[in-house]
């Protein structure tokens, strides 16, 4: 249930702990970034809780059009997280609870890499998959 | 055996995270901001004043109270392009604290919220 393209024997309970603690992290720098107030960082944690969603989505939703683009929700955070650390170390400001949703989005990053190995077998195979998914079909259709 | 630890050690994890973002939110040691130079508060997502007038040449401190249940703080620049940040105050949760602000020359100031921009306000230094 949980994964796609490259299951392992024995990487279901590690895919259920992967996705909920990826799920528990985006949700928790979502919260920090819901505290600040402010429409940027509601829109920002409304951005995470939606992800999450999908992530959630993507790795238990048996249907054959979501395993294909299971994929989606793991690049989409994993962006999102990276696109919100770039603005925070332009924008600033540096404090104490900056620091600490910083260290959960780089969590969240590496688990995210972690979850892409254990189902494509690396995040590179990942981005192959991607690309395959969106460009292969049409590539197909054509020839 | 995995297959049980794992999700109650995401509950753990979640839990841990939860207890510091809630620690992470909450108040700062307060001071009473009467004692400082110029006083400014925060409530609303908004400073209660829109000018402040300090003296030119000389450091001094701004009493600033946040009421508000987000955290802010108060940044002062060279002008509305915030193209020269010369003074940011530590972001603090509901409570108050006194800033020291550096010696500024006689001009007019910008400074707003580093979290949220627009708050804003004059600094008239004289």
């Amino acid at each position: 249930m949980f994964g796609a393209t490259v299951s392992r024997p024995g990487s279901r309970a590690l895919g259920v702990g992967l996705t909920a603690a990826i799920v528990a992290l985006a949700l928790s720098t979502g919260y920090i970034h819901l505290t600040l107030g402010g429409l940027l960082f509601t829109l920002n944690a409304l951005g995470y809780a939606g992800l999450a969603g999908l992530y959630v989505v993507a790795a238990a939703a048996p249907l054959p059009v979501v395993r294909r683009f299971s994929w989606f929700p793991r690049v989409a955070l994993a962006g999102y997280a990276a696109m919100t650390i770039a603005g925070w170390a332009i924008q600033g400001p540096y404090y104490s609870t900056a620091y600490l949703a910083k260290g959960i989005e780089v969590v969240l990053i590496a688990l995210i890499a972690v979850d892409a190995t254990r189902v494509y077998g690396s995040p590179l195979a990942m981005v192959r998959v991607a690309l395959a998914s969106v460009f292969g079909g049409r590539a197909r259709q054509a020839a | 055996m995995r297959t049980r630890t794992a999700p109650a050690g995401v509950a753990l994890l979640l839990t841990a995270l939860l207890a510091a973002c809630s620690g992470a939110a909450g108040g700062q040691p307060s001071v009473d901001p009467s004692t400082a130079d110029v006083q400014l508060g925060a409530s609303n997502m908004a400073f209660d004043q829109p000018e402040l007038t300090a003296s030119a040449g000389e450091a001094f401190t701004i009493g600033f109270t946040n009421d508000d249940s987000m955290p802010h703080n108060v940044a002062i620049y060279t002008d509305a392009s915030k193209g020269t940040r010369l003074f940011e105050g530590e972001v603090t949760d509901r409570g108050s604290v006194i800033y020291e602000v550096p010696a500024l020359a006689p001009g007019t100031y910008y400074f707003d919220c580093s979290l949220h921009p627009g708050m804003t306000g004059t600094l008239v230094v004289e």
